[in-house]
């Protein structure tokens, strides 16, 4: 526990704060197996709804209904893509182990897209379907090349990396030992998900990423692929004591983190903040505020603030939300920023006339905001407080028309009864 | 310098421009990519809120499923799109309710062992921290729902008291004073704690 936590000045607040830093976080294995659960909950809510939709839309058109459907699945392709192996060896149920010192194994979709395994990995088909496939790259490298057709899906997934492919040409590498990922694009397009990157991150041709997650690097580059002969690392029980040390990955891997297309931090303070830790943003922030304000990405900057208000640094929130404001003033993070400097006046710095004109600004800009309840409550409490009843009896009026079971709508009684 | 140079030649990732209100339209729209996007932003909170209201118990991931699954079953009632937050805590406190209620009955008809809490690992290895942490939720037990949710939105999430009371659909008045006689109680028991009362630092409650 640390000491901060230990002088908070309420009694009920170090409770609080007790039973925060007790919460264990997930382990990276847990949030993506919970991930990988939930996408798989969530796919079978969406067929059970698709036989629902079904049943009712039959039912409702009856005859008319069903030769609709009739055309609509023969113009639908039924097939599954059929697939083979050209080269290599690749066994039953797709499944494909590439020995270190043997050639490379070749897949052949049948839609025209090919995989090609690199030496030293493990790979397997884990199914296809009319529009595409899904591919899972256990270990090692693969070359991937994906025919584009309409609604094509095609999935590459690679550790806890998932690609999705439209029609492209790309390499990517795992190493489980390391834990470490890199796409090599050639063509096209890709987006990639998976820890560090946030919810997606678009590649397009000749782009490189890498992913180490031991470091906790994402690192974006132009560096092209290894060439053919600088093979993957593979485990040390298949590396033989006469494998030439170029089986660790060169290139790209070499660049320093001052590097022209440089490194990017990883944990973002939005997910620090998720997690609780306000703490360790405000530290990491502090260290170089400037730096933090003008450069950070708008769901740093937004989880900067709240993290600043909820550790009390009234300063600190300020300059992070009115960054908000000025760097991303579209956003509606900006108009959430100017209600939230209206929290901080009020409660923080105890300036009622200051709170009072940011909640106004949210008003006027987010009218039917999440927080425009809230913001007219407030400036009501606020204007009773200091004007008294009477002034505050217009705003309670309102208040009740917008909000009659509203949070405020008791005191808003009260002073337009 | 060099970090402007970095910044512009390193493409943003789309998640920047997805705000709460953008994915819950796609939950809502039923896009595959809805359910990366809402547990990789949301989890983290979600496992927060019913680690903090239920205590340690050996089901938190079952339940953290549990929330993001009723999530996606109710996502079309989701009226303001930006208000995917809350909503998601709304559905996390009725899981961690219909959790207690269970717990409450098990215990009833004999079923658990004790009804004491299970040892379960905390952040902390100090083992009188996790003494403290046991005996907090224990006191928390003897709380009624809404008072042991108001507490700890209060007190553990940073809710502001309007926020607590939409959270818990009460009004102010009724949080305020929920959360009173919950600090009270927890305050009072806490205090005659010997393990708790040095945590509490004993005697500046007003």
């Amino acid at each position: 526990m640390s000491d901060a936590r230990r002088n908070a000045v309420d009694p009920c607040e170090r409770i609080g704060s007790l039973l925060v830093g007790a919460t264990p976080s997930a382990s990276l294995q847990q949030h993506l197996e919970g991930r990988a659960r939930l996408i798989a909950a969530i796919d079978g809510l969406r067929k059970k709804s698709r036989t629902r939709f079904a049943l009712l839309a039959l039912a409702f058109v009856g005859a008319i209904g069903a030769a609709a459907l009739a055309l609509a699945v023969r113009s639908y392709p039924r097939a599954p893509i059929a697939w083979r192996v050209e080269s290599g060896d690749v066994g039953t149920q797709g499944y494909g182990g590439v020995s270190a010192a043997g050639v490379s194994a070749r897949l052949v979709f049948d839609d025209g897209s090919d995989v090609t395994l690199a030496p030293g990995s493990r790979g397997r088909v884990a199914g296809t379907t009319p529009v595409g496939a899904e591919v899972v790259l256990e270990q090692g490298r693969a070359r991937v090349r994906v025919k584009h057709r309409d609604r094509t899906q095609w999935m590459l997934d690679a550790g806890p990396f998932a690609l999705r492919v439209k029609g492209t040409e790309f390499s990517v590498a795992w190493k489980a030992e390391s834990e470490t990922f890199d796409v090599w694009m050639h063509t096209g397009q890709v987006v990639v998900t998976g820890p560090l990157l946030g919810d997606a991150l678009a590649l397009s041709a000749e782009q490189h990423v890498r992913v180490r997650l031991h470091d906790g690097i994402v690192q974006i580059d132009r560096a092209s692929e290894p060439s053919s002969a600088v093979v993957l690392e593979t485990p040390d029980a298949e590396v033989s004591p006469s494998t030439p040390p170029a089986v660790r990955l060169e290139g790209p891997a070499r660049l320093a983190p001052s590097s022209a297309f440089g490194v990017a931090p990883a944990l973002p303070w939005s997910k620090l903040v998720a997690a609780g830790d306000f703490a360790r943003v405000v530290r990491q922030a502090e260290a170089d505020p400037g730096r933090a304000i003008s450069s950070r990405p708008l769901p740093d900057l937004r989880a900067l603030g709240d993290a600043a208000r909820y550790e009390g640094n009234a300063a600190l929130a300020d300059r992070a939300y009115l960054a908000v404001r000025e760097r991303f003033p579209s956003s509606s993070e900006a108009r959430a920023a100017a209600f939230l400097l209206g929290r901080v006046a009020e409660e923080q710095r105890h300036a009622g006339v200051d709170a009072i004109r940011w909640y106004d600004v949210y008003m006027q800009e987010a009218a039917k905001g999440p927080f425009a309840g809230d913001a007219l409550g407030r400036k009501m409490s606020l204007v009773a407080a200091s004007q008294g009843r009477e002034a505050a009896r217009p705003l309670a009026a309102a208040y009740l028309r917008g909000y009659p079971s509203g949070p405020y709508a008791t005191v808003a009684r009260d002073f337009a009864p | 310098m060099a970090t402007r140079v970095q910044r512009a030649l390193r493409p943003a990732p789309p998640r920047d421009a997805l705000s709460d209100a953008d994915i819950a339209r796609l939950a809502q729209h039923r896009d595959p990519r809805a359910a990366t996007l809402v547990w990789d932003r949301y989890a983290g909170v979600v496992r927060g809120v019913v680690y903090r209201t239920l205590g340690p118990c050996h089901e938190l991931e079952d339940l953290v499923h549990d929330v993001f699954v009723g999530f996606f079953k109710n996502v079309g009632t989701l009226r303001d799109a930006s208000s995917l937050r809350p909503f998601l805590v709304g559905i996390a406190l009725r899981t961690v309710r219909t959790t207690l209620r269970k717990r409450r009955v098990r215990h009833w008809l004999r079923l658990s062992d004790d009804g004491n809490l299970p040892e379960v690992p905390t952040v902390d290895s100090d083992p009188r921290t996790r003494e403290a942490i046991r005996r907090l939720h224990a006191i928390l037990d003897e709380l009624d729902h809404r008072g042991r949710f108001a507490f700890v939105l209060r007190h553990c999430e940073g809710y502001e008291l309007a926020e607590t009371a939409a959270a818990l659909r009460v009004s102010l008045s009724t949080v305020k004073r929920t959360l009173a006689q919950a600090d009270a109680h927890v305050f009072s028991r806490a205090r005659k704690d010997d393990l708790l009362s040095g945590w509490i630092g004993e005697g500046d409650h007003e």
